[in-house]
């Protein structure tokens, strides 16, 4: 049996360091850079979503699970689409009003938090409210984060606004 | 930081279960399915044609996200299974197979093979070991079930603007 420490350590670098987009793919903060507002909002051809809507997606259930953590009790939503936030913009339109600044700042701030969370051993053998160690949501949730950043990628693709000028992950 | 429930178990058993957690969760996050959609529900109902096809303005179809998949959880079965680590594609194009839609058979069983080989690992008692030089087997199964989910992300997209999403069976809604 290996050590409490040595499972810490190896969870949280295994899961925390992915939560920023982990070594095997492009970084959220590269995958957002120079996105403005006008764009963000665009939902290209017959794609569901705009990349501000993907990342109001994510960060719904980032500031969900951060909630569980804090050891309140988040409400559910009902269905799939209780998940997806109303925001700006729509096909053809551009982000409307000044909050995709601020999305993207609380929401790589909590993408933060929840790196700290999972290389924070006391956080990952605690107990969420259905009995299971942090560590299950903390593994699932960097995985729909992951998910989505590809999405954010080609919608980012679609738009013919990749890559970013600070390049994609390529070499 | 809070405790959900009332938690009388020793630090011992608490390390325990965060690690079998873990390691079962590891063939899960290769396959989706809780968090996202499943992999096989995102391959399905899918002709070569379709797979093969490469939406307008993207440079990739399914059938090339998929293999390049393979591509990478190949080289990672390869660093684990010979216990060393592997030299790095010189170019990232390495990484991206010429394929036709005839491959697309062989691609997608290939893709459930590779996935079959990770399941033997994911239950190995020194997920703690390093690996690929300071990477540890568990980083880097954690590493490539995201590279995983990350391109099976963009593959729902390359469907969508194909207009061949959600698949017979519905995407990942409820």
């Amino acid at each position: 049996m290996v050590s409490e420490g040595q499972v810490a350590e190896v969870f949280g670098k295994a899961v925390g360091n992915l939560f920023r987009g982990g070594p095997a793919n492009v970084s959220w903060e590269r995958a957002l850079e120079r996105l403005e507002a006008s764009d963000a909002g665009r939902v290209p051809g017959l794609l569901p979503h705009s990349a501000a809507q993907i990342v109001a997606h994510v960060q719904f259930w980032q500031a969900y699970l951060l909630e569980g953590i804090a050891g309140n009790d988040p409400a559910t939503p009902e269905h799939a689409a209780g998940g997806w936030p109303a925001t700006g913009g729509g096909k053809g339109e551009g982000w409307e009003g000044g909050d995709w600044e601020d999305l993207k700042t609380s929401f790589l701030r909590d993408t933060g938090r929840l790196r700290g969370h999972a290389r924070d051993p006391e956080v990952v053998q605690t107990l969420d409210r259905e009995g299971r160690p942090y560590a299950v949501a903390l593994t699932n949730f960097a995985g729909h984060n992951l998910y989505h950043l590809g999405q954010v990628v080609t919608v980012r693709q679609a738009l013919g606004l990749w890559p970013p000028p600070g390049g994609g992950d390529t070499w | 930081m809070a405790v959900s429930q009332a938690d009388d178990r020793t630090p011992d058993d608490r390390n325990e279960r965060a690690q079998l957690a873990f390691a079962r969760l590891l063939p899960k996050l290769f396959r989706g399915g809780q968090a996202f959609a499943g992999v096989e529900a995102t391959l399905s109902g899918l002709d070569a044609d379709t797979a093969a096809r490469v939406p307008d303005g993207l440079p990739h179809s399914v059938l090339n996200l998929l293999s390049h998949i393979n591509w990478w959880n190949r080289w990672m079965l390869d660093i684990i299974e010979m216990g060393q680590a592997q030299p790095y594609p010189a170019h990232a194009a390495d990484t991206w197979p010429a394929v036709t839609a005839a491959d697309w058979g062989r691609v997608r069983n290939e893709f459930y093979e590779l996935l079959a080989r990770v399941d033997a690992h994911a239950s190995r008692p020194d997920l703690a070991n390093p690996v690929n030089h300071e990477e540890t087997i568990g980083e880097l199964l954690a590493d490539f079930a995201l590279h995983t989910a990350h391109h099976f992300g963009q593959i729902v997209t390359v469907r969508q603007l194909l207009g061949s999403w959600p698949p017979p069976a519905g995407g990942d809604t409820w």
